[in-house]
């Protein structure tokens, strides 16, 4: 399912806007948003998942239209959402956890156990379907949270710093876990990781300055930070190197 | 195994709760309810009127672990934190609170009513008076607002804090009747007991079920905004606030009857030694009571003049005044109620009607005969002993050795009533003058 955002506006009351003009279309597979600390990546995601009305410009899931509340009411059914912190309710199991969200989505209350198992299975957390949500580690968590987020079966998939906070390993795990979402959905990750990017995303978008001012492959993003670096495209100096390339962007008319 | 369990959890019973969430609070709800009701039914005279103001009454207590439990649930399960309960998702605004209310409602509720089951066959096995519907649809919908009021302190405190504040707002809210009258408009029961013969006035009822269901909507909306994005008061909900205030202060500006007399109901009589005795058909089972329990100390005061024509059932009177002039007329009116004691009551306040009120004697209802008594409380104490003995030598017992008729004869007492009854009732004979006195 297709998301477009066209000449999308968007300012908290008595502040500047923080989206601007912004045009954008994502596609099937999934796409990395990149951009600095206040740049409006959560904002652009709120407005994404109907955490936010639009005000300006317009926001399409597929054909449903965001500023329309028919719009919103429908578009929600087909979205999955991971924030970036989330709690989970310690009494109960990890399959009964999901088994909720599935519900809180729209499924119907028999439906839901066999969506919790489909989506346990898809994050490779079937093995735990019994453990009390308290007891797991934080890589565990994330695949919990992925699992709620997948249990309808959503068209579009929009995940908040999906491996903030955890240890490598798990990190790993977790990037595994989300490359093989993006086969039949359309999946948008925001991550101020350019590894996140560079094993998950087919496609990458980078905000600055209120506007998606880089769109394109990974690669392409590469050539154009190698542009500005002589260094490995990966590590601190590819880091710096990004940062430079925000700022660049960031200035631009 | 698992399979059990994964039916029990998905069950429309439970769903989407833990079931223990539940089962918890409905077991301790019915443990209230049976231990509130237990004592009541050996009891005599139990009626319809009575159950349906218990409805109310014994609802006390459970409400408030309803609540606790619906904050708990609220708590819990609604925090825009969790995974599955992020503002935009499809079902949160309306669905998932319906469908908390509903199965903690249902479960306590349910529990509650089963609790009451005892006490309804006890009832029914009497099969007195009829239901009377307005306590019991008050009371009802009492139950599910405060409940919902508790799911929203859950909601509002955002966090287990509600759970306490859910269990004091709902606690003090079903406690305010005791404090004043007033508030009963706004309560789940009366501050007296109903039976037959009554009903719960009309007004009261009407008002007190319309005011449930104002807080029910406001709760319910209140719950569904904030749930909703973005989380924040409006000016809106400063008008729901408004309207329930002003609803629930009314009653302190205008005062509403408490009960009414219920009209209807056939009496059965019978008659012995000249005095005809009346009861509500419903106190059927007590008219031979009365009567064996009554007419002996009438007997024994002898008087024939100043015996009362009619005793008569409370439960038949129509009005106050027919009460209240009950004396002027010969009648003398009987309050048979659920729990009475007749061999208690019955010679007592026989002998009551027989003998005057302490008020006359102005020693603000003391009796006593020690050294140190006034004049008039030694006189109220001729009264008290009299009563104590009309009761008493009535069925062949013997008052204290030390009260004012120890060791009177009961022909000598007969005498003495015929010839010093007009002062006795005016509270003037001294314990000096009784002529059995050493």
């Amino acid at each position: 399912m297709r998301v477009t955002l066209e000449g999308l506006d968007f300012g908290y009351r008595g502040r500047k806007k923080v989206l601007n003009d912004l045009n954008w279309t994502l596609e099937p597979g999934v796409t990395g948003l990149l951009g600095p600390n206040g740049a409006g990546k959560t904002t652009l995601l709120s407005l994404i998942v109907t955490l936010l009305p639009v005000r300006g410009g317009h926001l399409f899931i597929g054909e449903h239209d965001l500023s329309t509340t028919v719009g919103r009411s429908r578009a929600r059914r087909t979205l999955g959402f991971v924030p970036q912190r989330f709690s989970l309710a310690g009494e109960l199991t990890v399959a009964d956890t999901v088994a909720y969200a599935a519900w809180v989505h729209g499924l119907d209350r028999r439906e839901c156990g066999p969506a919790a198992l489909r989506a346990l299975e898809s994050v490779d957390l079937s093995a735990l379907a019994d453990r009390r949500t308290r007891t797991l580690s934080g890589g565990q968590r994330q695949r919990v949270g992925i699992a709620a987020a997948l249990a309808h079966d959503p068209r579009v998939l929009v995940l908040d710093e999906p491996t903030a906070g955890l240890d490598p390993g798990q990190r790993l795990r977790v990037r595994e876990v989300v490359a093989g979402l993006g086969e039949d959905r359309t999946v948008l990750v925001s991550t101020h990781l350019i590894e996140d990017v560079a094993h998950l995303c087919s496609r990458v978008g980078v905000l600055a300055g209120g506007r998606i001012e880089f769109h394109g492959t990974f690669p392409e993003l590469e050539a154009l930070i190698e542009d500005s670096t002589e260094g490995s495209p990966y590590g601190s100096e590819f880091e710096r190197a990004y940062d430079r390339l925000i700022e660049r962007v960031g200035e631009s008319p | 195994m698992t399979t059990l369990r994964s039916r029990v959890k998905t069950s429309p019973l439970f769903w989407p709760l833990p079931p223990l969430l539940l089962l918890v609070p409905a077991g301790l709800i019915l443990a209230l309810t049976l231990a509130g009701t237990w004592s009541a039914l050996s009891w005599r005279a139990l009626d319809w009127v009575y159950l349906s103001g218990q409805v109310g009454a014994q609802a006390r207590l459970p409400v408030v672990v309803a609540a606790g439990a619906a904050a708990l649930v609220a708590a819990r399960f609604t925090r825009a934190s969790l995974v599955f309960a992020q503002p935009w998702q499809p079902r949160l605004e309306r669905d998932v609170p319906l469908r908390h209310a509903l199965v903690v409602t249902g479960w306590c509720l349910g529990a509650y009513l089963v609790g009451l089951i005892p006490l309804t066959v006890a009832v029914a096995a009497h099969d007195a008076g009829v239901v009377d519907p307005m306590p019991v649809l008050g009371a009802l919908a009492g139950f599910v607002a405060l409940t919902l009021l508790g799911y929203l302190c859950g909601i509002l405190a955002r966090g287990l804090f509600g759970v306490p504040v859910a269990i004091a707002t709902v606690f003090v809210l079903t406690a305010l009747p005791m404090v004043a009258d007033s508030w009963t408009a706004t309560s789940l029961q009366l501050p007296l007991v109903p039976f037959v013969g009554m009903r719960e006035s009309v007004l009261l009822g009407s008002y007190r079920l319309g005011f449930f269901l104002l807080l029910t909507t406001i709760a319910a909306w209140t719950i569904a905004r904030f749930l909703r994005v973005p989380r924040r008061f409006s000016a809106s909900h400063a008008m729901g606030a408004v309207a329930l205030a002003s609803v629930a202060f009314l009653p302190h500006l205008y005062t509403f009857p408490l009960v009414a007399y219920a009209q209807g109901g056939d009496e059965i009589c019978s008659e012995r030694d000249g005095i005809r005795y009346c009861v509500h058909e419903g106190h059927a089972e007590e008219l031979d009571p009365i009567i064996d329990l009554a007419a002996p100390v009438f007997a024994a005061y002898g008087r024939g003049d100043a015996v009362p024509d009619q005793v008569r059932d409370h439960a038949l009177a129509t009005e106050d005044r027919e009460v209240l002039d009950g004396p002027e007329h010969g009648v003398f009116w009987m309050r048979v109620h659920p729990g009475w004691d007749p061999y208690q009551q019955v010679p007592e306040d026989a002998a009551a009607w027989l003998v005057p009120d302490l008020f006359v004697c102005g020693s603000e209802g003391v009796a006593r005969m020690d050294r140190d008594a006034q004049a008039r409380e030694r006189r109220a104490a001729v009264i008290t002993g009299f009563q104590a003995w009309l009761a008493s030598r009535a069925f062949g017992g013997d008052t204290s050795e030390d009260g004012p008729f120890a060791g009177a004869d009961p022909d000598e007492v007969r005498a003495w009533i015929a010839r010093d009854g007009e002062r006795l009732a005016a509270c003037e004979v001294e314990p000096e003058e009784l002529p059995w006195w050493p």
